[in-house]
Formats: C-alpha cells, sequence, structure tokens
C-alpha cells in the first residue's frame, strides 16, 4: 500500500511537472499572438470604447459624457444616416459581394487554364491591389479628368457624344459610380489568391466520381463541388470582402481631392471618421462612429460565417 | 572566377597609375582654331525674312549702333541738372536730387559734334535698399533702343568680418554681408550687362535733354553728369609697347575668399570639400572658394587688393573650376577699375570637366600676357560676361517671339478644334511657311556655328544639344508644310517643342558660373597643381570617415535650456535659419535657441496632447492657430504690450483668422497673393485688353473662346472641395460678409453675398470657364487658358520652369468688382504661413522675443536673400512683412503688382463652425453648377445646414446654451477692426 502510495505520489508528481511545462509551453506558445493582439488590436479597441464614452478635442482632457455620442449620432447627424449610412450600405453591397464574385469567377476561370499563363494573369489580376491607393487614384484621376485631357471625356469629345466635358469626380451624381468601379478593379486581392489555391487543391477524384454519380455541366460542378470543397477559402474570401468594404473610404477622397466627397455624395463611415477626429477634432464623436462600424462589421462577419463554416 | 593575387595587384597597380597620370597631367582645354566670328550669309538671310513680319521689329541695342564707328575724338561735355528743387546732399560737393519711384531727373547738355557718347552718372543709393535699382533713361523725349529701359543701378557689399565664425556644429558659417553706400560714377549697362562696355547714346550737336526715371522701389540719387566718347581700350601690343618695365621675382596666391568687394550679394563663398582647394580641413567645412552657383549672370563683378613691391610686368594665373558642360564661360579681367587692354575683354575660361584647373591668362599662343602694376596697392576686379553669346540668345529670344505668332497665326486658320480627318493646305492660307520654316532652321543652324567655338565638342557640346533637337524637329516639319496643322503644337507649346528647347538653351547660355579658389600674381614660376593628388584624396577621405566615428559634431542633443522651435518645413529653409539665429539672434540677446523640423504640422496637435510641445511653432498653416487658441493651447499676443505696434509690418487682412474675440494667437510669418496672369504674346496679336475688372473679365470670354482659350478661374484647381479662397473673393467684393457679427449664424443669405456667389456660378454655367484644370501652369504655356489668376507657386513655376514663356507674359492687378461709389474692390482671399506661441511653452516671453526678432524687415529680408543666393532664384520667401516685400529680390515689375495686390489681401475670420460654411459654400457651388439649382435655393438651403453645426460648436465652447441663450460674447473682427487696433497700437 505505502509503496503504492509513494508510488501513485510520484506519478502525480511526474504529472504535475509535465503539467507544468505543458501550460508554460502553451504560455509561451501563445504569448506572442497574445501580446500583439493586447497591444495592437484589445488595448486600441478598449482605448476607443472608453473614448466613445467621453467629449475628447485632441487638445483637452477627455471629459465623460455617458451615451451622448451614441444618442447624436443616431438622433442629430444628418450627414450620418442620410448619406453616410446608405452610401457604405450601397457600396458594401456592391463592392462586398460583388467584388467575392468576381474574385471567384475569375479564379475559376484561371484555374482552367494552363500553369504558366495563370501565373502571369494572377499575377495581373492581384497587381491593382498591390499599387495601393494613390497610385489607383492617379491613374483613375487621370481617366477621368473633368477636362479635355481626360481619356474618357477626350474618347467622348472625339466621337461627339458630348460637347462639353463631364465632372466625374465633381458632379455627385458620377463621384459613387466612379468609386465602385475602381474598388472592383482592384478587388482581385488576397481573398482572389487563396480562391484559385483552393480550387486548384480540389481533388480531380471527386470531380471524376462527380461525373459517373450523374453531374452534366461546368455549372452543376461549380455548384456542387468546388464551391462546398474550398469552404474554407471561400470564408477567408468573404471575411476579407466585407472587412475590405466596410473600411474602404480612401477612394472616394482620393479621386475627388478632398473629405468630404462632394455634397456627401461618396461619404462612407470611414471618411466621416476622419472627418470628425482630424478636421473638426470630436475624437470622442470619431470614436463612437468607429465603434459602430465595428459593431456592423462583426455582424456582418457572423453573416459569413454562417454560411460557409463547416457545420460537424 | 577568382583573379589571382598577382592579377588583382597588376590591375589595381594600372588603375592607380592610370588615375594618377590623369591627375599630374590635368585637363589643359582642347585645341581650338581661330576663333573670328563666322558670319553665316544663311543666318543672316533669315533673320532678314524674319524682321518685320508680324510687326516684330528688334530695336535693340545691337541695331541700334549697326555701322556706327567709335569715334574717340569726341569732345567732353558736362550736363546741367534741370530742375529747381535740387538739394546739397552729405558727402557730395555738386547739386544732386534724390528719385523715388516713377520719379525722373532732366539733364541738359551742349555737345560740339553729332556721335554716339556714353554717360557717366554720380549716383548715390541709400543705405537701406537692399536690390539693385534700375532707371530708364530717355534721350530727347524717347528711349532710344529697348535695353535703355532697363539700366541697372548695382549696389556694392562687402563682408562684415573676415573672421569667421563657427557655427554650433564647428563648421564656419558666412558672415554677414554689409552695403558700401558712397558717391560713385554710374555707367551705364543694360541689367542683363549683354555689352562689355558700357552703352552708348546717339546726341545731336547742340542742346540735348536726357531724362533719367527712377522705375525700382528705393531712392537713389543723382548728381552731376559726364558726357564723353566711348573709352578706348588699347589693344595688348599697344598697351606693352607703352609701359617700359621688366619682371621682377614674384609669386603671390591671392584666395578667392578675401575679396574686398561685390556688386552683387549673390556672390557668396562657400565651404568646397576637397584638398585641391585652400584653406581644407577634411572634418570641418571650411569657407574656402567663391561659389560658382552665385558667380553666374553676367554683369556680377567682384574686386580684390593686391599689392606688389616693384614696378613691373606680372603675369596672372587663375585657380577655377568651369562645370558649364562643355561650354566656355567668360570674366573681363579690369586693373585699379579699367580694362587694361582689349585681349582681357570678356576672356575665355574652357570647361574644366568638373575639376580645378589653372588658367595662365595668355594669349591664343600661350604666351602669357603680362599685366604692368606699379609699386603698391592695385585692385584687380574679374567681371562676368555673356558678351559673346549675347547676339546668338537675342537671336534666339527672337526667334521664339517668331514662331509664337507665327503658330498663333496657324491658330487663327485651324480654328477651336484641329480637324484631323481634312487635308490641309496650310502653304496657301500662309503662303510664308516654307520660306519661315526654313529661315528658322538657319538661323538655328547658325548659332550652333556661332557657339561650337566655345565648345570643346563643337556642335555636339550638351549645352548645344536642344538647339540640334530642335533642328531635326524643323527638318521633319519641312517635308510636309501643309500638314503642320496637325502638330503645329509642336513647334511652339510645352515640353518637347522648338520653343520649350529654344528656351531652355537660353538658359543655359546665360549661365556664367565660375568656381574660384584664388589666383597668382607671378613670374616664372611653378604654379602649385591644381587638384590634388590621389593619396591626399585619399587621405583627406580616409580622416573624414574616421571622424565620423570620433567626432561628435552632428549628433543632436536635447537642450533642456534652449528656446525650442518646431519649424514645419524641409531642411534646407531651416539651416539657413539656424545659422542666422545662432550668428544675430543668440549672439545680440543670449537666447539660446534649438530649431528642429516638423514634418507635418498635424504632428504639433499630437505632441500638444502627448505634453511634448514646443515653445514656438513656425511655417504652420493658417487654419491652425486658431484651432488651438479655441481650446486653449495657443498664447494670446496681444498679452504682450507692443504686439499692435509689431503688428504694423505685416498685412492688416492676414491676421484676422488668427483672431478670437479680443485676443490675436499667431503672426503672420508668409504671405500669398493672387493675381492675373496673362500672355502678352497672345493679347497683342488678337488685340485684346487686359480685363481689369470681371466685367471686363466677361467681356473678353466671347473673343477668347473663338480661338478656343479660355479664363482660368482657381475654383477649377485642386480637388472638389472647394476651400474659401476659392470660392469666397466675390462675396467679399461685392462687400458681403461670412458671417453675422456675433458669429452666431452665417451671413451668406445678405443680398450681397448672393450676388456675390450667384456671379461665381454664372461664370461656369453661363460664360463656360473650365470646371477643372489640373494643371493650369501646362495649360498656360499650351495656350488653352492664356489667362488666368495665378498663386505664389503657380507664378514661381511659370517664373522658373517655362523658359520657353520668358519675357511672354506679365502679372496685373486681380480683377475687381466695382461698387456704387465707383470704387474697385480687389479683395481676394489667401494667407501664408505663421508663428504661434504655444500655452503650455515655458518661455513666452522669450518665444515673443523672438517672433520679433524673425519677422523684423532686416531678418526677412536677409532671409529671403541667403535663400536664393544659397539655392537659386526658384527659392523665393515672400514674407509676412510688407518692408520685406518692397525690398525682395523679386522682378521689379512683377513687385509693383504684388505690392499693390497684398493691400486687398483679406482672409476669412474664423468660427469654431467654420469648416461648415467652407463645405456649405463649396456644395453651393458644385449644386449650382453641377446639378443646376438656382444658387439662391441653394444657398437658403445649405445656410439652415451650416447654422446648425455653428450652433452645435458654440454650444461645445461654451458660448451659447442649448436654448440659445449666450453664455459669453463671441465677437467677429473685420479688417477694419484690425487697422483701428494698429493705429491705437492696441490700447484696450
Amino acid at each position: 500500500m505505502i509503496k503504492r502510495v509513494i508510488g501513485k505520489e510520484k506519478v502525480v508528481k511526474i504529472n504535475n511537472g509535465k503539467q507544468k511545462r505543458e501550460s508554460m509551453s502553451a504560455f509561451l506558445l501563445i504569448l506572442p499572438y497574445a501580446a500583439i493582439f493586447l497591444l495592437f488590436v484589445a488595448i486600441p479597441i478598449a482605448v476607443a470604447i472608453y473614448l466613445s464614452f467621453t467629449y475628447f478635442n485632441v487638445i483637452e482632457k477627455p471629459r465623460f459624457v455617458g451615451f451622448l455620442n451614441y444618442i447624436n449620432l443616431l438622433t442629430q447627424d444628418e450627414v450620418f444616416l442620410k448619406y453616410v449610412v446608405p452610401n457604405t450600405v450601397k457600396y458594401a453591397l456592391l463592392v462586398g459581394p460583388g467584388g467575392y464574385i468576381l474574385a471567384f469567377l475569375t479564379a475559376w476561370m484561371l484555374a482552367q487554364i494552363q500553369p504558366i499563363p495563370r501565373t502571369i494573369m494572377a499575377l495581373i489580376l492581384y497587381m491593382p491591389s498591390m499599387v495601393g491607393g494613390v497610385f489607383t487614384s492617379v491613374i483613375w484621376r487621370t481617366l477621368f479628368s473633368g477636362d479635355e485631357a481626360g481619356y474618357i471625356n477626350a474618347i467622348l469629345l472625339k466621337s461627339d457624344l458630348i460637347d462639353t466635358p463631364i465632372q466625374f469626380l465633381i458632379s455627385p451624381k458620377y463621384i459613387m459610380i466612379i468609386m465602385i468601379i475602381v474598388s472592383l478593379w482592384s478587388s482581385m486581392g488576397i481573398g482572389f489568391l487563396a480562391m484559385l489555391a483552393g480550387i486548384l487543391n480540389a481533388d480531380e477524384e471527386i470531380y471524376e466520381a462527380a461525373y459517373i454519380d450523374g453531374i452534366r455541366n461546368r455549372f452543376q460542378e461549380i455548384i456542387y463541388i468546388t464551391i462546398p470543397t474550398m469552404k474554407p477559402q471561400m470564408l477567408f474570401g468573404a471575411v476579407m470582402a466585407i472587412v475590405g468594404a466596410f473600411n474602404a473610404g480612401s477612394i472616394g477622397v482620393q479621386l475627388s481631392g478632398s473629405n468630404p466627397t462632394p455634397q456627401n455624395a461618396g461619404q462612407l463611415i470611414i471618411n466621416h471618421i476622419e472627418d470628425y477626429g482630424f478636421q473638426r477634432y470630436e475624437m470622442g464623436y470619431a470614436s463612437a462612429i468607429s465603434v459602430a462600424l465595428l459593431l456592423l462589421v462583426a455582424i456582418f462577419s457572423k453573416i459569413a460565417y454562417g454560411l460557409f463554416i463547416e457545420k460537424d | 572566377m577568382r583573379l589571382k593575387p598577382s592579377k588583382t595587384i597588376a590591375v589595381a597597380v594600372l588603375l592607380i597609375t592610370s588615375i594618377i597620370l590623369y591627375d599630374i597631367f590635368p585637363y589643359t582645354g582642347a585645341f581650338k582654331e581661330a576663333k573670328a566670328e563666322k558670319v553665316s550669309v544663311s543666318k543672316e538671310k533669315g533673320l532678314e525674312i524674319l524682321y518685320n513680319s508680324y510687326g516684330i521689329t528688334k530695336e535693340d541695342y545691337a541695331r541700334y549702333i549697326l555701322g556706327a564707328k567709335a569715334d574717340y575724338d569726341l569732345e567732353k561735355a558736362e550736363a546741367r541738372l534741370n530742375v529747381t528743387h535740387t538739394s546739397k546732399i552729405h558727402g557730395y560737393d555738386g547739386e544732386a536730387i534724390g528719385l523715388l519711384y516713377d520719379e525722373s531727373a532732366e539733364y541738359e547738355v551742349y555737345v560740339s559734334k553729332d556721335g554716339y557718347y556714353q554717360i557717366e552718372v554720380d549716383h548715390l543709393v541709400d543705405g537701406d535698399v537692399l536690390s539693385n535699382l534700375t532707371i530708364d533713361v530717355k534721350i530727347n523725349g524717347v528711349n532710344p533702343y529697348a535695353e535703355s529701359e532697363t539700366i541697372d543701378v548695382p549696389l556694392i557689399w562687402e563682408d562684415e568680418s573676415k573672421e569667421f565664425t563657427l557655427d554650433s556644429y564647428g563648421d564656419e558659417s558666412l558672415p554677414n554681408q554689409r552695403r558700401i553706400s558712397r558717391w560713385s560714377r554710374l555707367n551705364m549697362f543694360n541689367n542683363t550687362y549683354d555689352t562689355t562696355s558700357p552703352l552708348c547714346f546717339k546726341l545731336n550737336k547742340g542742346k540735348n535733354i536726357i531724362k533719367i526715371t527712377n522705375v525700382s522701389s528705393g531712392r537713389i540719387y543723382l548728381g552731376n553728369m559726364h558726357v564723353m566718347p566711348p573709352k578706348k581700350v588699347p589693344s595688348y601690343s599697344d598697351y606693352l609697347s607703352s609701359h617700359r618695365a621688366n619682371s621682377p621675382n614674384e609669386y603671390q596666391f591671392i584666395n578667392a575668399i578675401s575679396y574686398k568687394e561685390k556688386n552683387s550679394s549673390y556672390i557668396r563663398m562657400n565651404a568646397y570639400q576637397s584638398p585641391s582647394v585652400t584653406p581644407f580641413s577634411s572634418v570641418d567645412k571650411k569657407i574656402n572658394i567663391i561659389d560658382g552657383m552665385g558667380w553666374q549672370i553676367s554683369g556680377q563683378e567682384i574686386t580684390y587688393d593686391i599689392e606688389v613691391k616693384e614696378d613691373g610686368f606680372y603675369q596672372l594665373a587663375l585657380h577655377y573650376m568651369n562645370d558649364k558642360e562643355d561650354f566656355s564661360v567668360f570674366r573681363t579681367i579690369k586693373i585699379d577699375g579699367d580694362i587694361p587692354f582689349e585681349e582681357v575683354k570678356a576672356y575665355e575660361f574652357e570647361y574644366t570637366k568638373g575639376k580645378w584647373a589653372n588658367k595662365v591668362v595668355s594669349a591664343e599662343d600661350s604666351t602669357p600676357y603680362k599685366f604692368y602694376l606699379s609699386r603698391g596697392k592695385h585692385s584687380i576686379s574679374f567681371k562676368a560676361e555673356n558678351e559673346k553669346v549675347a547676339s546668338s540668345i537675342a537671336e534666339l529670344q527672337f526667334l521664339i517671339n517668331h514662331i509664337n505668332q507665327f503658330t498663333l497665326e496657324i491658330r487663327k486658320i485651324v480654328g477651336k478644334e484641329v480637324d484631323k480627318k481634312r487635308t490641309w493646305r496650310l502653304t496657301k492660307y500662309i503662303p510664308e511657311t516654307e520660306k519661315y520654316l526654313k529661315a528658322y532652321e538657319n538661323i538655328i543652324k547658325g548659332i550652333i556655328e556661332n557657339l561650337e567655338v566655345y565648345a570643346p565638342n563643337g556642335k555636339d557640346s550638351t549645352t548645344l544639344s536642344y538647339l540640334n533637337k530642335a533642328l531635326a524637329k524643323l527638318e521633319k516639319m519641312q517635308e510636309e508644310p501643309d500638314k503642320l496643322p496637325l502638330y503645329y503644337e509642336q513647334l511652339y507649346s510645352g515640353s518637347g517643342s522648338v520653343t520649350q528647347m529654344l528656351g531652355d538653351t537660353i538658359d543655359r547660355l546665360n549661365n556664367e558660373a565660375l568656381y574660384l579658389d584664388g589666383f597668382y600674381i607671378y613670374n616664372e614660376a611653378e604654379l602649385k597643381r591644381p587638384n590634388a593628388g590621389i593619396f591626399s584624396k585619399l587621405g583627406a577621405s580616409a580622416e573624414s570617415f574616421i571622424s565620423t566615428f570620433t567626432s561628435s559634431k552632428y549628433v543632436i542633443r536635447e537642450d533642456k535650456t534652449a528656446l525650442n522651435i518646431w519649424v514645419s518645413r524641409p531642411i534646407t529653409y531651416i539651416d539657413i535659419m539656424q545659422k542666422m539665429v545662432d550668428s544675430k539672434f543668440t549672439k545680440d540677446t543670449g537666447i539660446k535657441v534649438k530649431i528642429s523640423v516638423m514634418p507635418d504640422a498635424n504632428k504639433l496637435i499630437l505632441a500638444n496632447a502627448a505634453n511634448e510641445s514646443p515653445d514656438i511653432a513656425i511655417g504652420l498653416p493658417s487654419y491652425m492657430p486658431y484651432d488651438f487658441a479655441i481650446r486653449g493651447a495657443a498664447y494670446d499676443l496681444t498679452e504682450f504690450d507692443d504686439f499692435w505696434t509689431t503688428a504694423r509690418r505685416a498685412a492688416p487682412g492676414a491676421f484676422i483668422p488668427y483672431i478670437l474675440n479680443d485676443g490675436v494667437y499667431a503672426f503672420p510669418e508668409t504671405l500669398d497673393f493672387h493675381s492675373l496672369i496673362y500672355r502678352k504674346d497672345v493679347f497683342t496679336s488678337l488685340g485684346f485688353k487686359v480685363p481689369d475688372t470681371w466685367q471686363d473679365v466677361v467681356e473678353l470670354l466671347p473673343s477668347l473662346q473663338r480661338y478656343g482659350m479660355n479664363f482660368y478661374h482657381p475654383i477649377a484647381g485642386g480637388g472638389a472641395l472647394k476651400w474659401f479662397y476659392q470660392t469666397c473673393p466675390f462675396i467679399y467684393q461685392n462687400g458681403g460678409k461670412l458671417f453675422t457679427d456675433d458669429g452666431t449664424a452665417a451671413s451668406i443669405n445678405t443680398p450681397e453675398a448672393v450676388n456675390g456667389i450667384s456671379f461665381l456660378s454664372q461664370l461656369f454655367t453661363i460664360y463656360s470657364l473650365p470646371e477643372q484644370v489640373p494643371s493650369f501652369y501646362n495649360s498656360f504655356r499650351y495656350n488653352i487658358l492664356p489667362i488666368g489668376i495665378v498663386d505664389f507657386n503657380t507664378y514661381l513655376q511659370l517664373k522658373n520652369a517655362a523658359p520657353e514663356l520668358k519675357g511672354q507674359w506679365e502679372l496685373a492687378r486681380y480683377p475687381g468688382t466695382k461698387r456704387e461709389d465707383g470704387k474697385i474692390s480687389r479683395y481676394y482671399i489667401a494667407n501664408g504661413t505663421n508663428t504661434m506661441i504655444l500655452k503650455s511653452a515655458k518661455r513666452p516671453k522669450k518665444g515673443w522675443e523672438f517672433i520679433k526678432w524673425w519677422t523684423s524687415t532686416d531678418i526677412q529680408t536677409e532671409y529671403a536673400y541667403r535663400l536664393q543666393s544659397t539655392y537659386g532664384p526658384q527659392f523665393v520667401w515672400l514674407s509676412g512683412n510688407i518692408e520685406a516685400v518692397k525690398n525682395a529680390p523679386i522682378d521689379e515689375v512683377d513687385k509693383r503688382v504684388i505690392l499693390e495686390q497684398i493691400k486687398w489681401i483679406n482672409d476669412v475670420p474664423r468660427t469654431p463652425g467654420q469648416y461648415m460654411l467652407e463645405r456649405g459654400i463649396s456644395d453651393i457651388w458644385s449644386k449650382a453648377t453641377q446639378d443646376g439649382v438656382v444658387p439662391r435655393v441653394a444657398i437658403d438651403q445649405q445656410t439652415i445646414e451650416i447654422n446648425r453645426e455653428i450652433k452645435k460648436k458654440l454650444i461645445e465652447f461654451g458660448y451659447v446654451d442649448e436654448e440659445g441663450r449666450k453664455l459669453k460674447p463671441y465677437v467677429i473682427r473685420d479688417i477694419d477692426w484690425v487697422v483701428e487696433q494698429m493705429e491705437k497700437g492696441g490700447v484696450k
């Protein structure tokens, strides 16, 4: 008995040491992530949430005001409700799913061709999302410039379709459409690469088996096999698209050259946050808007998870 | 593959020997044939064809004296001052008269013979003038030639001390320059100094009236005038035979930095980091040369004192560098103020390929010239000259003018849009087309022939490369002259066009940069090698490399005791500023100052939040101080008793955005101006009148637009959000205001303001001005928009980066609006940068001392000159101090317009919600022009939104409560209040 007890104690001791070591290694493994997450995500979000309950004009000390900022956001801020929210939803719906579908389709089409042209084409399609906003706006501002030197205006004028240049970047009628076009053009980002990889990774045997089971065309192939087999990549692409669409904002400002965009026609939430934070110096209010944006993104990401997550 | 050690060594040895050999046998100048100016017959013919077509005549000096023979036997004569109110000026024993801008003096002179005379006049320039003056000389009521309208009156400068003080890094800093004000004889030279000898004037036998007008700001005193025959300069052989002496033993080196005086403050010394020049230290910067970048304009002269112990003939050699690519520069050598002999007039200094060279002043066959010096002190001067290339420059300029007129003729024919599908027969409409193109080609060929003798590579010289390219273009055009309308832009507009290349060539030719280390007065002695040997160069590099580890001269240390200043400007500006502060402000007041670069002005806000702000911030945009002030982070400058008296040095309108109630929270540091700019060539050729009011602009538009041209309003520049300076000048010009006096509401719905805004939108909806212009600079060069409103930056761009337009455009006053009382209101909205003391400053009093010093006339003027002389003419500093602008190195004609326009500066007052007003007005414009909404309606809609935001902000800052009751007063101050405060010195 005693021996056994001693033995047991020993075992326990050993187990203790092992457990400690294991938990220690788990702690060490998680530490870099936790530290970075805390430092760059959790703390800033916490500070933003705290600031959203204060009046803070950057120069003086923050003053606690309770829910006032949120109340103002929903009841007082005409621009927010009249322009910013509708614009953002419209933009996000068109650019998010639109870009997403476009990315999937191009990825699927590229997967059908030989490796070398595929790589080249993939690189070309990926390029716009790499070059960044300033470059994008330089190209598109030249294309849409509101004088005879702008390419689109020059073509329209030459072919006698118009007789005075269209003010694409000044007129509120056009700015939103152009923003969406440009965003779609540059939407082949990391999500597109992930999807391309997903399609290429699909097991050939499944397709063969499916044809034996009676699939008749490529469309059915996509619906029944390609998409289900690449759900993880689809999810990744979806989350990237949603976050991207909501956090986009620079494009309208870069195209029109100013924040706010003309008559708020291209005003997105991010522009609104920048306007309040850095032009009106109302950091507290700006924080409240960014918390609202955070919630929006979280909700839509949840929906994406619901659609694509493996249910097992 | 690896090289064998022996092979490596061999290669190294070979390399080193070749470098050493190159060093021992330096560049001695390319061999040249006789340099008699070849007269190209076809060029002269070409010029003859172009003269008088399109009414372009060339009434210049060269034509004036063409065929005239210098008559050295004319009798001298004294002219009599023909005015009553002369006065005795201290230090002058004759009668004298002081002339301010536009004042003139008349002289009466009797000469015994018709002939070409030189005129010299005793003159003195007042002590506080800093930029060269210009006078206009009329003979019997007319300007004999164009050059006589702008005769230069140079100022004489000297260094305050030849002991160089060390800056905070231990490097030698440039000494202050001081003006020498003394009576002297003024020789008549045009301000381009195209001639080596003074200009001559043709006087008739008997009575002549010579009228001198001062056409620049700054007073000039004129005394007696002496009329005399042209001075005869002997030839070298005559010079030699007129002196009888031997060549005593002598060897002295006079360092270039030891000059006695110079006639331009642009001429400056510099520290050249190479052991080839003296003095040199590989660790600290020692001032050792005259910088070619500052000694490149024809007419700039620098004078040295020399002393010899015996009478005799001496040789002269210069240790110099010429980096003008593949082209010579020229200097006239004078001894005791006179040119000793003909051969050293505009003496040639060859291209040195980026190295230093010794140039023995010698004849073509390299026998050194001998200069006679009597025992004792003498002065020796070197004067930059461009006479040898001046005629080519004049011809190129003439060519540009002609091409401009010619293309305007083409434009009249092809109309608004060139029809690309049409078969053009241009020669039918302009029969001279082929003749002109051929003439252009021949003239350029002739010019190249004339110039290639000064280039070691002949016509392949880099300096002449543009001319060759222009030739190629012209040859191509001649293949099908009928089709010229399809690509006539290649002749005259923008980059790559023929005129642009000719313009660039003019700029290159005008550059006479020469770097001077010193010169030798010697006989029969071996000169020092011009370039240091390879080993001493290597040694110096090694030493300076090692010193980067051992010396800590450039380490920046936080200085707790110093006044901390952040400047939002590039380092180039700050460098000079710190030097001036060290050598003047700290020296005089004992206040230590530490200046740091602030890359982005917004950093100040963040720094303030982090409690790390400086004492003073400089170079801030005009919207910033108010944001600090209303949040209690800026220091109220009116707390200093002498604020308002100090404020008088700046434009009253510039203070408006810095005012909050009775406090002023920043001081204007720089200014901006808006004014009209137009192309003279287009306006004269098409017979347009320069508009003075907006009514004139509207009347001009139909005729402009008929030629496919238009008018540029600045609202068409920039992004989609239009700022106050773009939208609101009309409101002010119509007598409107932006805010109600208590600041609680916008007042853009008053009739005056509505008029202003409506007119602004009508310009686009009715008169179809361009709504978006990405670059007015380009549109102006391409002649699409030959008239428009420029700001300071575009003005500088056109001044410095459009050589083909030199002299083709002019500034004019900002168009105004005629008010009921008949006066024309020319208000414009602009502002420069400012300087502000932060509330958290530890030393506000010292900070104010600094601001007073920094914005003072002397310092601002000096800063403007130093910037330009250090970095070049494109670095123009438009100071907020108006007196400093008057002194500034800006073209006199432009400066007149700028000074006139600055009076009308009127920036927008700030209120907590003013950004909403700015956006609101921008949206009104956009609604009216893009959506076709009636301005009045758009204004009413926007006013409601603007007022809501203003009220919200006033509540935020505690000026009113939720019900709109006033808690504390808020007053909007206008320009009249500022003027009133300035007048009474701010006694509240």
